[in-house]
């Protein structure tokens, strides 16, 4: 469970599953797709991207077998709007992630549907990947290191706030349940959740305070 | 309470908030620029992404997945019925995910009277969400007073409407918890034009009726 790299050389070896120092990072196999639609970098994508997809929507309270559906589902979507991916704006995982979140809402109104009415937009034309935001040059660079960035202000959250952005953004909670499940007011939850989200961005990104 | 509470960004980039209070932070998003919104969005994806990498132990594929994702690639998705522009009123367009919405619906708002030259029109239902409507309240008309059993969100998208804790004018998003009460009023020469969610209302005869009582 190695944290990615920071932008690093061409690959000289095929590590299946795992991208180590000296390999080309996510970011750079990302626009490889988008770029050239190149189906080895795909390849390399899927390899390290699907299970832990896989293992998010898990998380989340998918059903395995559905689970692994949406991890293809999303993978599948990476290539097709990889061309739209701009490594200046969002690291991979957090591209990625957006679209695997998107599956999940979709699986959710594919269910909703076989009980009564709903529409069929797909949910990426509703719910903006990262590439809408547009980010200031600053904020460019803060990005090509996002993963080292994030978990280094992840690790100094009090642990009360970090369980708690845990079990929302990967247990696919909702504010509510997460109070009842806590036994703590919702006011309270959402105070830890804003508390928490000021402080990481005060260390993630201060360059994008208003 | 009109601030609009940072956790409610990170529900909204979680994909737990219910769906239509989502399609209006959607749209606040893709047609107010707010550098504030999309920084909070912005941090919350972030981090969502960084646990995708760090605390997700992998879990392992079925046989063939791959090879059945690469048959696939050639095939183009289907396009989304939902691109064309939609009016609202005038020269006005629905923000973008409404419309993308819309367009899976006929794509056409069906305006209903609610006096004084005010008029709504229900927006389709999301399949996991609540209603939405968009309203057109004639200048300096009022609103009748109000209160939700569920969190609302307004986007106003032109003119203002002032309550008793202030003034928001386009391309402000506003925010008013469950249970709390709210006296709208519209912009005296503008009017305002707004589309708006409260979660868990279901709109009935009794809520038209109330909207259409002044």
């Amino acid at each position: 469970m190695q944290p990615f790299s920071a932008k690093s050389g061409p690959a000289t070896s095929h590590s299946p599953g795992t991208i180590r120092a000296g390999e080309p990072t996510s970011e750079d196999l990302l626009v490889a797709v988008g770029q050239a639609r190149s189906r080895d970098a795909f390849i390399r994508l899927f390899e390290h991207y699907a299970p832990r997809v896989k293992s998010f929507l898990i998380k989340g309270g998918t059903p395995p077998d559905l689970a692994d559906e949406l991890a293809q589902e999303t993978m599948l979507t990476v290539w097709h709007r990889a061309a739209q991916y701009d490594p200046a704006k969002s690291g991979a995982g957090t591209w990625i992630y957006t679209i695997a979140r998107n599956k999940r809402i979709d699986a959710a109104r594919r269910k909703a549907a076989r009980g009564g009415a709903a529409h069929n937009v797909p949910v990426d034309e509703l719910f903006f990947l990262p590439d809408a935001d547009t980010p200031t040059p600053d904020q460019a660079i803060a990005e090509a290191q996002e993963t080292h960035i994030v978990s280094a202000a992840m690790a100094t959250l009090p642990p009360e706030q970090a369980e708690i952005l845990y079990k929302s953004f990967f247990e696919n909670k909702t504010h509510s349940e997460i109070a009842e499940e806590t036994h703590l007011p919702l006011g309270t939850v959402k105070s830890r959740i804003r508390l928490a989200l000021e402080r990481l961005r005060a260390k993630i990104g201060p360059e994008m305070a208003p | 309470m009109k601030e609009i509470c940072p956790s409610l960004y990170g529900e909204y980039a979680a994909g737990t908030m219910d769906e239509g209070l989502a399609l209006i932070v959607a749209s606040y998003l893709s047609v107010s620029g707010c550098p504030e919104a999309r920084a909070q969005v912005g941090t919350c994806h972030k981090l969502a992404g960084t646990m995708l990498e760090t605390l997700c132990e992998p879990v392992e594929m079925t046989e063939g997945s791959l090879q059945s994702v690469l048959a696939k690639l050639d095939q183009m998705p289907d396009p989304c019925a939902g691109k064309a522009p939609i009016a609202l009123c005038d020269d006005l367009t629905l923000p973008a995910p409404i419309a993308a919405l819309m367009g899976c619906h006929g794509g056409k708002l069906k305006w209903r009277s609610i006096g004084g030259g005010s008029k709504m029109a229900v927006l389709p239902r999301p399949a996991c969400g609540s209603h939405m409507m968009a309203l057109h309240i004639a200048p300096g008309r009022k609103l009748p007073e109000h209160k939700h059993e569920g969190l609302e969100l307004t986007l106003v998208l032109r003119g203002a409407y002032s309550d008793e804790q202030g003034t928001y004018v386009a391309g402000t998003l506003t925010c008013n918890e469950p249970g709390t009460t709210h006296n709208p009023v519209a912009h005296d020469t503008d009017g305002c034009v707004c589309i708006s969610a409260v979660k868990g209302m279901v709109f009935t005869g009794f809520f038209t009726r109330l909207l259409s009582r002044r």
